[in-house]
């Protein structure tokens, strides 16, 4: 053990993200896109073309300039009309990543689940999440981009499949701190014009926006015929609001707004808003079939990641 | 309003401690670096003013809490003559709390407004304790503490009125103030020296003088109500009476400040509220005894009265006649009245009178303001004076006024003297005298029964009368003439000079005369007749004479209106309708002096008028009961006619045994009683106690003797103030000489009677007690009143006198406290913040290890997950 740490704290910041330990448990598992995706090379995902497969997909009448190669001579056999024959393609992924890097993704909270001895703030959490992600996308063969965001784009890496673009956002998400406000909206909007192919679009915030204006970009991305997936990470703290003592709050986005209160004053209404933001956000991604998970940092990230991965392995069709 | 522990309030600088730990509480407030500013912000809009609301009431109770304690241990007090009125310091002391409060709960960023409101706050307390200060000062300067010792008279109320009981423990009044005196006692330093004197109708000393001896006093109180010292004063309290009787204690006193103390229930009767000139001597006695520059104090101590009342009082007994002879029935009525304002149950009235046995009425329930009436009949078989004692057996609040005693003369005799015009012979029968002594003595005057007389016939009536008949012109010689109940003027044309004057003095010293005076009768005489004072002794005038034929007029039997007339007309067989006057003298007024007509004939002129000359009665008839005059002698109505004139003036003129409080008794003696033997008759109030045995309440009180040429000797008696039975004891000389009282010549009982008002209970008002603290404080004499006994504790020993208030303030503290809790309970209650399931969010299961393995049980199927989606 000792000597592992010793290892780890010999390799670059960028590569501490990418946790043994998790990859183990996340390695067995894949990451399949539910719907079809336009990948660029053969892959293993549903692909919206039709092409050279062993799987049939469907006849349709031969038009000029189709490859005299594709035609069903059986067909033409019995019918005398030329029918081409479609075999459904199967197509790597391109996914794009989209980190909240704002400021409220900075809490840490008592609860959270530790890493290396030291409790993991939100952005943490969704760092390592991301890093775990790209890695196992990416031995896929998927393609992996990489968007980080407060109020504006923060950075933003295209999808690649090579290995080595592994390192590129790994570097990009070990150099990335959170900053300012949130706006996620507007963000979502520019990726999902940015990203023309459809793809699979995995955003990790804690989504504290205007749940209405959430809902509209994840449309977006969904009208994008993009497949979207959302982890919703939240600290313990912040869904129990366990404070009794009377606190002074400030605000992790914006520089001295701060507000004195009685912690029990305002539980029940906090969570009661809460709450409701959350059942909006949850009841408006399952209506437009977008993948909502809810991570709290209380668990580890790698057991969360890989009980989420199992679960839509079983959820899958 | 004032503080005993003044001190105590810089206490109220606590009231800030709930702000200040409130704001510490804040300023050590944890610093949390927030991301869900969203929600947060959004659930402290919704509730900021709530909360803000919640927590002002909050710490207005907590401040209010330690102010109210503060402001109890200080031991307020609202002075029994605020400077400062309380209704502007409290205020300013829970304005000041609620601008505290106000200051502690705002924003932080509310920092000028804080301030300004800490500022007025402290000017509010600032202002209020000034108030304190100056109040406890002026209170100081109004009371001040006498230097060296004082003499202090503790005057009980013992009237009637006091042995009610009042409060809820139903404690006697009496009972109360005796307790408040012992307080009183224990307010004096031990110099000071202490009378006690109980105040009735007559008010005097228990102690013989003031005494610093605390066991005395105390020893004399405890007998005073067990009952085992003299019995307690009765009657209606004569409060100048009493301050006077409290001066003349003091008196022997030696210190230079005096004080009385008087623990009354302030009843309004005997207080003189609108008699300024009754409280001038006892003011001046109380004030002689004081250096210029000091006042002495009177502190009335005002029970309170009770707040609802059943109380039934024995109001009237009353006989049907005044002269009562001996076998002769008398009905008595027994008019008891509930005086108070709730209903009393029925109960028995018992009618007892020496030596017989006790009778007894029932009587219903009694509503407030109504009566009852118990009626009696008694028969006395012996002459002389006896009590009567009526008493009500009922459940009511004041057991001392249910009984009434009265003094009845039965007589054996009543001696009356005809004075005729000439003296008697043969040829009486014509004339008026004769007609008129046979009517009062029809037989001889002590008649056995007869031998042959049937068990079942009535006893024959025997007249009560004995009859004397003298001449006019002997009447100046006749010896005597008071021993005379009534004179009979018959038909005398005019009395010598001699005679005429005698007889005046006769009728103005209390005897009673009936002229019958004819067409024989000189109107001169008698229309001039008058007493050697002056007084007229005729009541009406007599007029020319008048014959009336040839139908005469006759009696009109409806103007008949002596007391027993009445009855005497509605009788079947009293031929009132055949009496006719033929010839008379009409009756007619002196000046303009309505006519005192007690009958009238049929043609409205007067045939019997009636008044009063000196103490005594004179009834006039215009007619001689001459033949030719009149039939009237005739007929069966003319005997129970002058029966019942003689008997209204006997009962006028007898000695009145039954007088009112205040009133004067006179015993009239013997004609030749020694003045030396008179001197030896004393007066003693009797008490009965609880076996029936009389003993004397009290010394021998001497009496005033009289040696009255024109009436008499006589002894008069004028301490007449307490209610209750009194007996003249006679020495042995003069009791063997004593002819009115043959049956018991000893003594000769008397009653005041009570006072019905003292049971009629009205409170002395304010204002009342303002007029009589006026009347004292032009004397120079102070009257402060206390409200309870804490005030009059304090006024006896010089200390502020003021009902305390800590008790509210204790209460309200408590109030305060309870009120935090509620409050704080019921806040929580409205946040639920204990009770609100955080949300739900992502894996359910708590535990991690069972979350892990159920992970790890869907890790295991990657195999064969992994092929079905390479197969697909």
């Amino acid at each position: 053990m000792r000597e592992r740490m010793i290892q780890r704290s010999a390799m670059p910041a960028y590569m501490r993200l990418l946790d043994p330990a998790a990859l183990a448990k996340v390695h067995r598992l894949e990451l399949i896109a539910r719907g079809v995706v336009e990948g660029f090379v053969t892959g293993r995902h549903p692909s919206p073309y039709k092409g050279t497969s062993i799987e049939f997909a469907e006849h349709r009448p031969y038009a000029a300039g189709d490859d005299v190669r594709d035609l069903d001579w059986r067909v033409y056999g019995k019918s005398d009309r030329y029918y081409i024959k479609q075999y459904l393609e199967e197509t790597n992924l391109r996914a794009t990543i989209l980190v909240d890097a704002s400021g409220s993704m900075r809490y840490r909270g008592d609860a959270a689940a530790t890493y290396e001895g030291q409790a993991l703030s939100k952005f943490e959490y969704a760092r390592y999440l991301a890093a775990s992600l790209t890695h196992l996308l990416i031995h896929q063969q998927d393609a992996v981009g990489l968007a980080t965001f407060d109020t504006q784009m923060r950075g933003y890496i295209p999808a690649r499949s090579r290995t080595s673009h592994l390192r590129a956002i790994l570097h990009r998400l070990a150099d990335t701190e959170p900053g300012a406000e949130t706006a996620l909206a507007p963000i979502f909007h520019d990726i999902a014009e940015r990203a023309h192919r459809r793809g699979l679009v995995i955003i990790l915030s804690d989504l504290f926006d205007d749940a209405g204006a959430i809902l509209n970009a994840l449309h977006h991305f969904r009208y994008r015929k993009h497949e979207v997936l959302v982890m919703h990470i939240m600290a313990e703290e912040e869904l129990t609001f366990p404070f009794s003592r009377f606190a002074d709050f400030r605000d992790l986005e914006v520089r001295g707004q701060d507000i004195q209160l009685d912690p029990r004053a305002v539980r029940a209404e906090y969570l009661r808003q809460l709450r409701t933001h959350i059942d909006r956000l949850e009841m408006g991604c399952g209506q437009m079939r977008v993948d909502y998970a809810q991570l709290s940092t209380r668990q580890s990230f790698d057991e969360a990641l890989a009980g989420y991965l199992a679960s839509r392995q079983q959820r899958a069709p | 309003m004032g503080f005993y522990n003044i001190l105590m309030l810089i206490g109220l600088a606590g009231v800030a401690i709930p702000v200040i730990l409130h704001l510490l509480n804040r300023r050590r407030a944890r610093v949390i670096d927030w991301g869900a500013m969203q929600f947060l912000l959004g659930s402290a809009a919704a509730r900021n003013r709530r909360i803000l609301i919640e927590e002002i009431i909050l710490m207005i109770l907590r401040c209010g809490l330690v102010a109210l304690v503060v402001l109890a241990m200080a031991r307020p007090f609202l002075s029994a003559r605020p400077v400062i009125p309380w209704m502007l310091v409290l205020p300013l002391v829970f304005v000041a709390v609620i601008c505290l409060a106000i200051a502690g709960s705002i924003r932080s960023r509310q920092r000028r407004a804080r301030w300004v409101l800490l500022l007025v706050a402290g000017g509010l307390l600032g202002i209020a304790g000034a108030a304190s200060a100056a109040e406890y000062v002026l209170q100081k300067r109004f009371w001040p503490a006498p230097d060296g010792g004082k003499d202090v008279a503790i005057v009980l109320d013992g009237s009637t009125s006091m042995h009610m009981p009042a409060g809820d423990n139903g404690r006697l009044n009496f009972d109360r103030a005796v307790a408040e005196a012992r307080h009183v006692i224990d307010a004096c330093n031990p110099a000071d020296t202490i009378a006690l004197v109980i105040a009735g109708g007559r008010a005097h000393g228990i102690l013989p003088a003031p005494t610093s001896d605390r066991d005395a006093v105390r020893k004399a109180l405890d007998a005073l109500r067990d009952g085992s010292a003299r019995a307690p004063a009765a009657g209606t309290l004569d409060a100048p009476g009493a301050l006077a009787a409290a001066a003349r204690q003091l008196r022997a006193g030696h210190h230079p400040a005096k004080k009385v103390v008087l623990i009354t229930d302030a009843q309004h009767l005997g207080w003189s509220v609108g008699a300024p000139e009754a409280w001038v001597e006892p003011a001046r006695a109380l004030r002689q005894q004081v250096a210029r520059d000091a006042r002495p104090q009177v502190i009335c101590r005002t029970l309170p009265p009770p707040k609802h009342l059943a109380n039934a009082t024995v109001e009237q007994v009353r006989f049907s006649r005044t002269v009562i002879g001996v076998g002769r029935p008398v009905d008595v009525t027994v008019t008891v009245r509930n005086v108070g304002d709730v209903a009393v149950p029925g109960g028995q009235v018992v009618l007892e009178a020496a030596g017989r046995s006790a009778q007894r009425d029932a009587v219903g329930e009694i509503q407030p303001t109504n009566s009852r009436v118990a009626t009696f009949t008694l028969t006395f078989d012996a002459p002389g004076r006896h009590v009567v004692s009526a008493r009500f057996l009922g459940d009511d609040a004041i057991a001392a006024d249910n009984s009434a005693r009265r003094v009845v003369e039965v007589i054996d005799t009543i001696d009356a003297l005809v004075v005729g015009a000439t003296r008697p012979s043969r040829h009486e029968r014509d004339r008026a005298a004769f007609y008129l002594a046979r009517a009062l003595a029809p037989g001889p005057a002590r008649a056995a029964p007869p031998a042959d007389k049937r068990p079942d016939a009535p006893d024959r009536v025997r007249s009560p009368f004995a009859v004397t008949s003298v001449a006019a012109r002997d009447l100046a010689e006749h010896p005597d003439l008071q021993r005379y109940r009534v004179i009979v003027l018959a038909d005398v044309p005019a009395l010598p000079e001699a005679a005429a004057g005698r007889l005046g003095d006769y009728v103005a010293a209390g005897g009673g005369l009936l002229i019958a005076a004819g067409t024989d009768a000189d109107p001169a005489f008698y229309n001039h007749w008058s007493t050697p004072d002056g007084m007229r002794v005729a009541p009406a005038k007599l007029a020319d004479e008048r014959r009336v034929c040839p139908e005469p007029p006759g009696l009109a039997p409806e103007t008949l209106t002596l007391p027993g007339m009445t009855r005497l007309v509605a009788h079947g067989d009293s031929e009132v309708d055949a009496v006719s006057v033929e010839a008379y003298r009409p009756l007619t007024t002196f000046g303009n002096a309505p006519l005192e007509a007690y009958g009238s004939l049929t043609n409205d002129d007067a045939i019997l008028a009636g008044g009063r000359c000196g103490r005594g009665a004179v009834l006039m008839l215009p007619v001689g009961f001459d033949v030719a005059e009149t039939n009237w002698q005739r007929t069966y109505f003319f005997v129970p006619f002058v029966h019942e004139c003689a008997h209204h003036l006997a009962e006028t003129s007898g000695a009145n045994w039954n007088v009112r409080p205040g009133n004067t008794v006179t015993l009239p003696l013997p004609a030749g009683t020694k003045t030396a033997d008179a001197r030896g008759i004393t007066v003693v109030r009797i008490r009965r106690d609880p076996d029936g045995a009389e003993t004397s309440a009290g010394p021998p009180m001497p009496v005033e003797v009289a040696q009255d040429a024109r009436h008499g000797p006589a002894v008069r008696f004028a301490r007449t103030s307490e209610p209750g039975l009194y007996r003249f004891r006679l020495p042995e000389p003069l009791a063997a000489a004593w002819e009115h009282a043959p049956a018991a010549r000893t003594s000769v009982p008397f009653v005041v009677t009570r006072d019905p008002r003292e049971s009629h209970l009205a409170w002395l008002l304010p204002a009342d007690m303002a007029k009589v603290a006026g009347y004292l404080d032009a004397s120079g004499v102070r009257l402060d009143r206390a409200g309870d006994v804490e005030q009059l504790e304090a006024m006896v020993a010089g200390r502020i006198p003021g009902g305390p208030l800590w008790a509210y303030f204790a209460l309200g503290a408590l109030a305060a406290l309870i009120g935090e809790i509620a409050l704080t309970r019921w806040i929580a209650a409205q946040r639920r913040s204990h009770t609100v399931e955080p949300v739900a969010f992502g894996a359910t299961d708590d535990d991690a290890r069972s979350y892990r393995a159920r992970a790890k049980a869907m890790v295991s199927l990657p195999d064969a997950s992994h092929q079905h989606t390479g197969h697909a």
